[in-house]
C-alpha cells in the first residue's frame, strides 16, 4: 500500500512536471495548430 | 437512477461535450477556438467537425515525430495524469467511440463470449500502440522530414466516423478528393462497427492504443473497481459475468463498466479509492 501511495506520487509529480515544461516549451501552440486544420491523415484523405 | 444508465448518461455527457462545436455539423468548418490544444481523455478525432478539443493519440503521434528534438511533454504528461487519475475508467464512461460500440452491440445476433483467444488477441493492441503510434510516427518523420500519424492515417475508425463520413457529406471539395485511401479507413471502420454486433466493444479489446496506453495505469489508477477482501468469497461470478477479457476485477482490461458489481452476491465490489481494510 505505501509502495503503491509512493509510485503514485512519484508519477503525479512526473505528470506535472512533464506537463509544466511542455507549456513552457510551446508545445501547447504546436497541439492547437494541428488540432485547429483539417487533418488528412484522420479523414483518409492523405 | 440504475449505475448502468448513470454510466451511459456519463458516456453521452462526454461525446456531447467533446463535440460542442455543433455549428461544425451543419457548415463542415473545423473548430479554430484557443481551447483546443487541449487533449480530451477518450478518443475523439480533432477533425470532428464539432470536436473542441484534442485527440490525445493524434496529439502524441505528432509530437513523438518530433522526436529526438523534443520529448513529447506536453501531451505525455496529460496523458500521464489522466492515466494515473483515471485508468481505463476514461474507456468506461469518457470514450465516444465506446459509447458507440456499446450500442452497435445491442443490435440483434450471436454474441461471441470471452475465450482464452479473445484473451490473447488483447495483446495486439499493445502491438498497434508499438508500431502504429510509437515506431512508424518516429522512423517516417526520421526518414522523410515531416510527421506520419500512422495510426490516425490507416487504422483509426473514430476518425473516420466522426471526421471522414461527415465531412465528405458536409464538403464537396472533400468529396471531390476521395480515394483509396479513404476506400480503406471507410471498410476497416465498417468491419469493425460489424464486428462490435457480435463481439462487445472489440475494437476496445483488442485494437485500441489508447485502452492499451491507459490499461498501463491498471494498478496504480486512482479510481478504479476495486473488491473488498474482506467480504469477498472468491465464488468468481464477477470475472464469468464480465464482458471484456479480465482475469481479475479492475485488471487491464476492466473498462470500469461494472457488471461485476452488479452481480456479485457479496456486495464486495466498490468503485472509487482504496478503502483502508
Amino acid at each position: 500500500m505505501r509502495k503503491k501511495t509512493v509510485l503514485r506520487l512519484v508519477l503525479a509529480a512526473a505528470g506535472v512536471t512533464a506537463l509544466v515544461l511542455g507549456l513552457v516549451q510551446g508545445q501547447y501552440g504546436e497541439t492547437l495548430s494541428k488540432a485547429v486544420y483539417l487533418c488528412l491523415e484522420c479523414v483518409g484523405l492523405g | 437512477m440504475d449505475r448502468g444508465l448513470k454510466r451511459k448518461c456519463i458516456q453521452l455527457a462526454s461525446a456531447v461535450l467533446y463535440n460542442a462545436n455543433f455549428a461544425g455539423f451543419r457548415d463542415g468548418a473545423i473548430w479554430q477556438g484557443e481551447g483546443k490544444g487541449v487533449c480530451v481523455p477518450g478518443l475523439n478525432c480533432y477533425s470532428c467537425p464539432g470536436a473542441v478539443g484534442s485527440c490525445p493519440l493524434g496529439a502524441l503521434q505528432n509530437a513523438l515525430s518530433r522526436l529526438p528534438e523534443k520529448l513529447p511533454l506536453y501531451v505525455g504528461g496529460f496523458i500521464l495524469l489522466t492515466g494515473l487519475a483515471l485508468g481505463r475508467l476514461v474507456c468506461g464512461f469518457l470514450c465516444p467511440f465506446g459509447l458507440i460500440q456499446e450500442l452497435v452491440h445491442k443490435l440483434p445476433g450471436p454474441k461471441i463470449q470471452k475465450s482464452r483467444w479473445t484473451r490473447r488477441l488483447s495483446w495486439l493492441k499493445y502491438i498497434v500502440l508499438a508500431l502504429f503510434v510509437v515506431a512508424i510516427p518516429m522512423c517516417a518523420a526520421w526518414a522523410r522530414g515531416y510527421p506520419l500519424p500512422a495510426f490516425c492515417k490507416y487504422i483509426c475508425p473514430a476518425g473516420t466516423l466522426e471526421g471522414g463520413w461527415p465531412l465528405a457529406l458536409l464538403r464537396a471539395d472533400i468529396r471531390g478528393r476521395l480515394g483509396g485511401l479513404f476506400c480503406w479507413k471507410s471498410a476497416l471502420c465498417v468491419a469493425i462497427l460489424l464486428s462490435c454486433v457480435f463481439c462487445y466493444r472489440s475494437f476496445c479489446r483488442f485494437l485500441c492504443p489508447l485502452g492499451a496506453i491507459y490499461s498501463l495505469f491498471a494498478r496504480v489508477a486512482l479510481l478504479a473497481m476495486r473488491v473488498d477482501k474482506t467480504l469477498c468469497d472468491n465464488c468468481g461470478l464477477c470475472v464469468k459475468k464480465c464482458p471484456v477479457d479480465v482475469c481479475r476485477v479492475g485488471d487491464r482490461e476492466c473498462v470500469q463498466c461494472g457488471a461485476c458489481r452488479a452481480v456479485c452476491p457479496k456486495n464486495a465490489i466498490y468503485f472509487g479509492k482504496e478503502r483502508r481494510t
